[in-house]
């Protein structure tokens, strides 16, 4: 008799301890705070959701998870949590004013802990997205205090995207970690870059506070729900900096040392290579798309889901940041201290960096592969192109962000619109702006 | 009743009561701060009177929420709009907000929108409309929908995505008209000629919330609490 009743108050026990979806033993403080920066400093990897196995040797429950951008931002905290036993909280963004927390009981009846945080990360991702951010985030100064590893990045409405803040380089830089077409379509890794998002952008159309723009920080928990101006730290500068020299303003400000011409020019030589090689897996699901409906003119919705205009002025952009940069080099008389293989294959991806990018763009031939092509990528079986090509047809407004179009316009081989593009309906074609480059 | 089973029971009502006050404690909320989704709304402003929520708010949260907010700072509307904009007289925010309009609007874009539905069986739905996340949904809206849980707390249900992401008016209507309508919140973003923007939250048509950012200096309110920073 008396086991059968230690059994049911094992067994009631049992049920109670599954009454959240994780039990929250500890408790934010600055010292979790700066834990939770080391972690994401050394642990938020790109490959979070893509690799089966940690690196401890167990299996990884976060394994086959899509993300979008927001849903990524998010996850970057709620993993720490969860891993750490500390508490989540973000504000029902349906309005109800309540909280979202880690003591959901929805998800009671799912024993195996790692598979009802699983179920819990999906139901946060069915729930929130970059409009709940500023529900949950804050506006930030731009000082190493506040803009560092596990912060996060988002853009204006118009732009929609968010990124969070892996670790800010010694340089001033920040790594970001995100969530883009690609990903949340096809593959499960998420992307990464180790340069500044352009601000004009970023900020596009409303550089205030009302477009929440900008760096921004988790806000303390017993902040949620609060007047996002109550919140301690609460910050409007980025908004006030101009954006031509808000760069410039941000690196100096999280800068711990100078960054060498050279250092400069490779990083983002690596990110415009980065931009270059991830558009092949963005451009091939829209190519994929094409071949299993050869017939069919896309909705609009098909359409927004394999067109390309954000990425493609993202890898504009990118480009456009180089070549500043390489002509800031020359001008400031510091071209002495880059490597001179270096400068000639920077000649060859911007032959006149001194004139404006129109000139450039108009007198640029087409660039064979060579001795000093850099980031050759093979966009589909037999057609290759480096980044000097790859940015003569991204400046002339070659490249397509159309789905509707084939690979060769996809990729600015042949200039569109191919018959089949014009013979469906199009949204929102980019079309790149060279002033930006000069 | 004998003595072995008079033990028997006084084990069951220990071992029952160590278990129920386990339980109790532990699904009791947050102790540190009061962290629990409760049961009424936290923000006394956001909790505008709704058919689910008639009864008060309890003493223990309104206490737990004066006291997550700092004491410094907030003053009337009047006093705050007199140290940010003292050529602007305005003795309300609707008036502030109609002045500001008339001196010219830029943009105002609603950056989301939610409706609370009472289906005819008394169950609830929510509807929230928001710019798309998707890389390249350049400004498209997507629409959601959401039944609510014992917790209050909304539960996704699935959409046909050609049909959610660029909502017609007429699926909107569609979603809409499955209940009565008894809360709408928006958040409307609005920019103002001379380098005036605003963040405004209304709901069922009534300011609950703003920011108006001045070219140096900050207006924001929440219900009668301001501050010009």
């Amino acid at each position: 008799m008396i086991r059968c009743l230690l059994f049911l108050s094992l067994t009631l026990l049992s049920f109670s301890s599954r009454a959240t979806v994780w039990d929250d033993t500890n408790q934010w403080s600055p010292a979790w705070e700066m834990q939770y920066q080391n972690w994401v400093r050394s642990n938020w990897q790109s490959d979070v959701f893509a690799r089966s196995m940690l690196p401890t040797g167990r299996s990884n429950p976060y394994y086959g998870v899509h993300p979008d951008c927001a849903d990524t931002v998010y996850s970057m905290r709620m993993i720490f949590a969860y891993e750490n036993s500390l508490p989540f909280v973000v504000l029902d963004p349906t309005g109800s004013g309540r909280k979202m927390t880690n003591r959901l009981k929805r998800f009671d009846k799912i024993h195996d802990q790692d598979q009802r945080f699983h179920h819990f990360l999906e139901f946060m991702y069915d729930a929130l997205s970059t409009a709940s951010l500023p529900n949950d985030t804050f506006p930030v100064a731009i000082t190493p205090e506040y803009v560092h590893a596990g912060a996060l990045m988002m853009t204006v409405k118009k732009n929609h995207h968010s990124w969070s803040v892996k670790d800010i380089l010694p340089i001033g830089v920040p790594w970001l970690i995100f969530a883009s077409t690609v990903s949340s379509t096809t593959t499960l890794q998420l992307q990464e870059r180790k340069s500044w998002p352009n601000p004009f952008w970023v900020f596009e159309e409303d550089q205030s506070p009302a477009g929440n723009g900008g760096f921004r920080n988790f806000r303390p928990i017993e902040y949620i729900g609060a007047a996002v101006w109550e919140v301690p730290g609460y910050n409007e500068e980025q908004y006030r900096i101009p954006l031509g020299k808000w760069q410039k303003f941000a690196q100096g400000r999280l800068a711990s040392k100078q960054e060498a011409p050279e250092q400069l020019l490779r990083r983002l030589l690596d990110t415009a290579c980065v931009d270059a090689r991830s558009r092949v897996g963005a451009v091939n699901d829209g190519i994929y798309y094409l071949q299993a409906h050869p017939s069919q003119c896309m909705d609009a919705a098909t359409y927004d889901n394999f067109s390309t205009p954000n990425r493609d002025r993202r890898l504009f952009d990118d480009l456009a940041a180089l070549r500043n940069a390489y002509r800031g080099v020359l001008n400031s008389g510091k071209g002495s201290q880059v490597p001179a293989d270096l400068i000639r294959q920077l000649e060859v991806i911007f032959p006149a960096a001194l004139r404006t990018a129109s000139f450039e763009t108009q007198m640029m031939q087409a660039s064979p592969i060579g001795p000093l092509s850099v980031c050759t990528i093979e966009y589909a079986p037999g057609h290759s192109a480096d980044l000097a090509e790859i940015k003569r047809r991204s400046f002339a407004g070659f490249l397509s962000s159309n789905p509707n179009e084939e690979i060769e316009y996809r990729w600015g081989e042949y200039r569109g619109h191919s018959e089949r593009a014009r013979s469906c309906q199009s949204w929102d074609l980019y079309t790149p702006d060279l002033r930006t480059a000069n | 009743m004998g003595p072995s089973r008079q033990h028997t029971w006084w084990v069951v009502g220990a071992v029952s009561l160590l278990a129920g006050i386990w339980f109790l404690s532990s699904s009791r909320g947050f102790s540190a701060s009061d962290l629990m989704a409760p049961k009424e709304p936290e923000n006394p402003v956001m909790a505008l009177p709704r058919p689910s929520d008639v009864s008060g708010r309890s003493s223990s949260a309104a206490k737990a929420e004066s006291a997550m907010i700092p004491s410094s700072g907030p003053v009337t509307f009047a006093q705050a709009l007199g140290q940010c904009a003292p050529s602007t007289p305005a003795s309300t925010p609707q008036e502030l907000f109609a002045q500001l309009s008339q001196a010219g609007e830029i943009s105002h874009d609603v950056a989301m929108e939610n409706w609370h539905l009472r289906r005819p069986d008394g169950s609830e739905e929510r509807l929230m409309l928001i710019p798309s996340d998707k890389p390249d949904a350049q400004g498209k809206n997507e629409i959601r929908w959401f039944t609510v849980d014992d917790e209050g707390l909304p539960v996704p249900q699935k959409l046909p995505w050609q049909k959610a992401f660029n909502p017609s008016a007429e699926f909107l209507d569609e979603l809409k008209s499955r209940g009565e309508i008894f809360f709408h919140q928006t958040k409307q973003q609005i920019i103002y000629k001379n380098q005036i923007s605003a963040n405004v939250e209304l709901i069922n048509d009534k300011i609950q919330e703003f920011q108006i950012y001045f070219p140096d200096k900050t207006l924001s309110c929440r219900g009668d609490r301001c501050q010009c920073r």
